[in-house]
């Protein structure tokens, strides 16, 4: 218990005592920003870019078909809308996964590497809740800030494609319709809670290759996911790691789609009538974040007591 | 007074490498120990297992606490600076300022910045673009903020220049050590930070070959010198180690009275890196 008052100076107020979980925690997430800030960096500016294009982008694209696509009827314009959502939000966020996925595998290696794991272990800070802040940051903070940035950039380039309809004469393909734009956004923030949890135990496996690692975490962690595999079929003809490794990595869709089948073509393109409940009991997600939280465990486990320094 | 360090048959091996080898030592509140060893002679293992970064055998409480357990509560009270360049070269020093004004519940803000206040270090630097002196500067503010009951120190000043050295050790004695305060040092530099130690922890082949305060020093150990021509009647009184220089031969003796040799030449209270050189080197004649 922190009981001692405090100078709280020109710290912000809302900060709460130093010390106190939720200040050590928040610091320590703001922290992972100042070393990696292509965690906000890159997102930010596929943003930025995919706003440019609604914004320079001509109507060439859409000449082939000209009569027919300017006479969309509402319903598809309706669906135009939320498709561009998706697309959005998808883009911002593969971009994200691929920074998280080295984000991830550098963190707790690098550390190691130019000793500044001495400096942070002078300080009262556990090696379980630095782990943790490192998955809340690729799990939760990271699929946010994706969010955050896909609606926002997204109602801008709405805005600037209706003004160049209105003033310029570019083909109006989308209609807003506030109840499906609605739904479109908590399809997005539920796909993505989805795959955070989803992708969870990746997160977990990346962070604990990166605390044990000697060198190359990068390596470590894709070589064995090609070789076994291979040893697999050589040894046995069989295909089960290869599959489980598919299965694992091979996004959320699965999990929506009805009766185990992944969704198709038509329901993806309407985003309705996913199977969220059953995504969300799913047991092998519910496994996955067991798997998870043992991993975690082992990465906070093997830094407490990596002597390489 | 309880000990704030009390370690007991500290043991641990790197392979077949014996790191520690049965240490036992203490240390009380208030003094600055200076934990003085040549290289690999296990003075970092030691301090690695007093800051619970390495598992190892035996008995060791620190501040009441064992390191092995109870390391996350420890190291509120505890404090370390490892060798100059442990702080990460991306980090600005008002980043370096929040992370510990957010994590540390002893940091005192002002006061590091009232200590970067009187060096060149610009807030908005990046520990990269500072020279390895003010990398040094920077991480002793950032200590000196921190109200902690023991602080290891583990070659502080490796590779700085005389200047930045001797204001290191100015700036931690003058505003950094009180008697509530216990300073762990271990370095090379032994004659240059000698006068700072109340005491010595000698450590060899991961053993302690003496461990004393300072002033017990002077009652136990004797340094004579005498002619090199009228040495035989010193010899005679079984010193554990002689140097020869300049055709005078320095003679070190331990648990003889300064009565018996006065008579025999110029006698004085050997310094501590004389000492350590005559520990270390054992009774071989050189």
């Amino acid at each position: 218990m922190n009981t001692e008052t405090v100078d709280l100076g020109a710290v912000p107020l809302a900060r709460g005592a130093p010390g106190a979980l939720r200040t050590t925690l928040v610091t320590l997430i703001r922290r992972e920003f100042w070393e990696h800030a292509a965690l906000w960096r890159a997102p930010a500016i596929v943003a930025a870019l995919l706003m440019l294009v609604a914004v320079f982008s001509t109507s060439i694209a859409v000449n082939v078909n000209d009569t027919h696509v300017l006479h969309l009827d509402p319903a598809t314009r309706i669906i135009a809308l939320n498709m561009t959502q998706m697309v959005w939000t998808m883009i911002i966020y593969l971009v994200a996964a691929v920074v998280v996925t080295f984000y991830t595998l550098d963190c707790l290696y690098t550390e190691r590497r130019d000793r500044s794991i001495l400096f942070w272990k002078s300080l009262p800070v556990s090696d379980g809740l630095t782990v943790l802040a490192k998955f809340l940051v690729a799990s939760a903070v990271v699929p946010l800030l994706v969010f955050v940035l896909a609606t926002a950039s997204h109602l801008v380039a709405l805005i600037v494609w209706k003004l160049r309809v209105t003033l310029a004469g570019a083909p109006d393909l989308i209609a807003w319709d506030a109840l499906a734009w609605l739904r479109g956004e908590a399809v997005m923030l539920l796909a993505l809670t989805l795959s955070s949890l989803w992708y969870a135990p990746l997160v977990a496996a990346a962070l604990l290759v990166s605390a044990w690692v000697r060198r190359s975490p990068v390596l470590w962690a894709t070589l064995p996911l090609i070789v076994l595999p291979i040893f697999e079929y050589l040894f046995f003809r069989t295909h089960y790691l290869w599959s489980f490794i598919k299965y694992r990595s091979g996004g959320i869709w699965h999990l929506l789609g009805q009766g185990g089948h992944p969704v198709d073509e038509e329901r993806l393109r309407l985003l309705s009538d996913l199977n969220w409940v059953g995504a969300f009991l799913s047991p092998d997600l519910w496994l996955g974040l067991a798997a998870a939280a043992a991993l975690l465990y082992a990465a906070a486990r093997v830094r407490r007591y990596r002597d390489d320094t | 007074m309880t000990a704030v360090i009390e370690a007991r048959a500290l043991a641990k091996s790197y392979g077949a490498t014996r790191a520690l080898d049965g240490v036992s030592f203490s240390v009380a509140a208030g003094r600055i120990v200076g934990l003085i060893g040549p290289n690999g002679a296990g003075k970092t293992t030691a301090l690695k297992a007093i800051l619970g970064l390495t598992p190892f055998a035996g008995e060791l409480s620190v501040l009441g606490l064992d390191p092995r357990t109870q390391r996350d509560t420890l190291m509120r009270d505890v404090c370390f600076m490892a060798d100059v360049a442990v702080l990460p070269r991306w980090l600005r020093v008002t980043q370096a300022l929040e992370y510990c004004s957010g994590v540390h519940p002893r940091f005192e803000r002002r006061r590091a910045e009232e200590v970067l206040a009187k060096t060149d270090i610009r807030m908005k630097s990046r520990v990269r673009e500072l020279s390895k002196g003010m990398v040094t500067q920077l991480h002793l503010a950032l200590i000196l903020a921190i109200d902690a009951k023991l602080l290891v120190l583990d070659e502080p000043t490796l590779g700085l220049d005389l200047l930045y050295r001797r204001q290191f050790y100015d700036t931690l004695l003058n505003d950094y050590f009180d008697k509530d305060r216990t300073i762990l040092l271990t370095t090379h530099q032994v004659e240059e930070v000698e006068n700072l130690f109340t005491d010595v922890i000698f450590i060899s082949h991961g053993r302690v070959a003496l461990a004393s305060s300072v002033e017990d020093l002077g009652g136990r150990y004797l340094q004579l010198n005498v002619a090199a021509d009228a040495a035989a009647r010193a010899r005679a009184l079984k010193p554990f180690y002689e140097r020869e220089v300049f055709g005078r031969v320095a003679l070190f003796f331990e648990g003889r009275s300064a009565s018996e040799l006065a008579p025999l030449g110029e006698l004085r209270t050997p310094s501590i890196a004389d000492l350590f050189v005559a520990k270390m080197s054992g009774t071989e004649k050189p």
